[in-house]
């Protein structure tokens, strides 16, 4: 880290704070504040600037039967609230793991599936991981075009693999987190119908919600729903 | 005297699958979550898509909201302003309407009075601080904080070279950020 590097953050930091700083220009800024805690807290206040203005639009009164037409979108999805796959899957598998200390006969026949717990669990510790994470890559209409593959661990990643669907040339990948935060990811290539890309995420894989897959022109063409399987 | 529950609480409830919280929700924030849309949208159908599927959003990724990082009402306008920059740049092809921002400017000055549950947001100093700002440096930002245009695009937009658009976001936000540190 160079002393041109704090003074080119301290230019580029109102534009990232902004929302507007392109992508490598992003990527840059995003490894900068990794490992600069001064340069962090002068961009934190920028982007607290920026949530604020929002506040400072107008308000207006939507059209009447807004508030039934958004209940009825939220009560008629057959998804519930946001949950995290393996919590949904907690009382399952605390049921199912009852089930087989109680009939021990089943114990041996689980054989082949505790040796891969065993091995799922190893393959965690390496990293200090907690999880595995699988979610589809869908376009607008919900046409499945691959998958996004994420791990939580001490450092976190994801890959992204389009399979099919998405017309050849490079997309540019970008992160959602749950708080609205998005951040660049690395291109994508597309050929042949096939890409795939991978990278270590600048937070934790639990914090993020979303994967947007964006033309050259900047316009969301598919996306992940993290955490959700189905 | 009945308390209104706090926005986090509501949230909260938003992502137990709280049927309450969620009209509660809903009708704290729907009159700043459509306003932001159809500030930036212009299109009243348009901006009323938008906002419903900002809820959506919000009630599907409401586990995730972490207080720490800001708080509920900007949470959700960010959610809404994304929304709404997808929108608008999908449509980037057509030249910006001239009148767009001026128009949108306008609204800003415009007062609406909060939903009354909806807790004080403390915007008044900052409103005087964005009147405060030269009108080239205040536009160059809103186009920025509102319609997402980069700052090459802004440069394009008010015609003046990309050099002089980047000094003009950084300053103005620059003076906003003192003026707010200064207020502390």
């Amino acid at each position: 880290m160079s002393p041109g590097d704090h003074e080119r953050l301290r230019e580029l930091a109102p534009e990232l704070a902004l929302g507007i700083a392109d992508g490598e220009e992003r990527a840059w800024a995003l490894e900068h504040l990794a490992d600069c805690r001064e340069c962090r807290v002068r961009f934190e206040r920028l982007a607290t600037l920026a949530d604020e203005l929002l506040l400072v639009a107008p308000t207006a009164e939507p059209p009447a039967g807004f508030e039934a037409r958004v209940g009825e979108a939220i009560g008629t999805s057959s998804r519930p609230p946001g949950r995290p796959w393996w919590r949904r899957l907690a009382l399952p598998a605390a049921a199912l793991v009852a089930a087989v200390c109680a009939a021990g006969a089943v114990w041996l026949a689980l054989g082949d599936d505790r040796e891969l717990a065993d091995s799922y669990r190893e393959t965690l510790a390496v990293a200090n991981g907690e999880y595995f994470d699988a979610a589809p890559v869908e376009l607008p209409g919900g046409e499945r075009v691959g998958y996004v593959y994420g791990y939580q661990g001490r450092a976190s990643w994801v890959l992204a693999v389009i399979y099919d669907g998405l017309p050849d040339g490079r997309y540019r990948l970008e992160l959602v987190t749950g708080d609205g935060r998005r951040m660049p990811l690395r291109s994508i290539e597309v050929a042949d119908g096939r890409g795939s890309t991978g990278a270590v995420t600048p937070v934790g894989y639990e914090e993020l919600t979303g994967l947007r897959v964006l033309d050259r022109a900047g316009r969301e063409v598919a996306e992940s729903d993290l955490h959700d399987p189905d | 005297m009945i308390r209104s529950p706090s926005d986090e609480a509501l949230v909260a409830g938003l992502a137990a699958g709280d049927a309450g919280a969620a009209t509660a929700f809903v009708r704290r924030f729907q009159s700043r979550v459509y306003g932001l849309a159809v500030t930036m949208v212009g299109d009243p159908a348009v901006a009323e898509e938008l906002a419903q599927e900002a809820f959506t959003r919000a009630w599907r990724h409401a586990g995730a909201y972490d207080a720490r990082r800001g708080r509920v009402a900007t949470w959700l306008l960010s959610i809404t302003r994304n929304l709404a920059i997808d929108h608008l740049r999908a449509r980037r092809t057509e030249p910006l309407d001239p009148d767009a921002i001026g128009n949108a400017e306008r609204a800003l000055w415009a007062t609406a009075a909060p939903h009354p549950d909806e807790p004080e947001l403390g915007t008044a100093e900052l409103r005087e601080s964005l009147a405060a700002l030269p009108d080239d440096q205040r536009r160059a930002l809103l186009l920025a904080a509102l319609f997402g245009y980069t700052a090459r695009e802004v440069g394009e937009i008010e015609q003046i070279p990309l050099g002089t658009a980047k000094t003009r976001i950084r300053t103005a936000s620059l003076k906003l950020s003192q003026a707010e540190e200064g207020m502390r």
